[in-house]
């Protein structure tokens, strides 16, 4: 085993050491209650997820609003096309 | 942003971009997107203080409502549910109406209206009747959340109610533009679509 590894680990090792048993945000953000935990939980991932869900359905429809038009135009240039053709 | 060329991609086989001479299409028009960017910033803001009232009802001791605040009148406030509900089928009726034969959405848009404001004016006598029972703003949490939470929801239904009002003397003048409705449209369905939301949270 070669020397990095042995740091490594013993790097790893200590870092675990060190992790704490309990991580609290902040003294108010506590209580014993379990629906005050859950709401907690289930608030922070509502907030996280809300930014990413809105913003990202607005890219998502302006996307699809951009494919459509290319279609359209495509199919406009195709129509213009065998119109002016020579025969 | 809401206009888009698609010159690079569409120029044909030899990929030469094509002059400036062709026409910039709007992919969508300027007025609904700066009003889908005002309704994703307000969704952000309420998501914030239906939060921060979830938190807050977690962490009540005893009941909901506080000992010796009254209850929400949640039977009445679901008949105003339903009408701003159909205040929002009226406004569709509406829009479709404008699109085939723009002087028959005059009717669907003004019963869309009166709903909206139906809705404003019952919200408004209940908080009367409310009050009159001892919940007000400082009552308690209870009453904070509540007539912050459905306040700031009225201040956006009475905007709204503008917008649509604004919209409705422009059709009636004959100078209602497709771009101007479907703006007025996304405010009123944020407006309608939130509701349900803020009434299961807060009322039931």
């Amino acid at each position: 085993m070669s020397s990095v590894v042995i740091l490594m680990v013993a790097f790893a090792a200590a870092v675990l050491c060190l992790v704490p048993g309990v991580a609290e945000a902040c003294s108010v953000c506590f209580s014993a209650r379990e629906e005050n935990r859950v709401a907690f939980i289930a608030t922070t991932g509502f907030m996280t997820a809300m930014p990413f869900v809105l913003v990202g359905s607005l890219g998502w429809w302006l996307r699809a609003r951009v494919l459509e038009h290319e279609q359209s135009e495509r199919e406009s240039a195709e129509n213009d096309r065998k119109t002016t053709e020579p025969r | 942003m809401t206009t888009h060329t698609i010159r690079a991609r569409t120029a044909g086989p030899s990929g030469v971009p094509a002059g400036p001479s062709q026409p910039r299409t709007p992919i969508v028009p300027n007025g609904v997107l700066g009003m889908l960017i005002f309704v994703i910033v307000e969704a952000m803001m309420f998501a914030g203080l239906i939060s921060a009232f979830v938190i807050v009802q977690a962490a009540a001791v005893g009941s909901w409502p506080p000992p010796g605040q009254p209850r929400l009148p949640a039977g009445e406030t679901a008949i105003n549910t339903v009408a701003l509900l159909l205040s929002g089928v009226a406004l569709l009726f509406a829009q479709r109406s404008f699109r085939s034969e723009p002087a028959r959405a005059l009717r669907p848009l003004l019963v869309s209206i009166l709903l909206g404001a139906f809705f404003v004016l019952f919200q408004g006598a209940e908080w009367v009747a409310l009050i009159g029972r001892g919940l007000t703003l400082t009552s308690s949490t209870h009453g904070s959340f509540f007539y912050l939470i459905v306040g700031m929801h009225g201040l956006h239904a009475v905007a709204a109610l503008g917008l649509l009002a604004f919209i409705a003397w422009r059709l009636q003048q004959g100078r209602l533009t497709q771009d101007l409705l479907s703006a007025g449209q996304v405010f009123w369905y944020f407006v309608v679509g939130l509701w349900p939301i803020l009434y299961i949270q807060v009322y039931l």
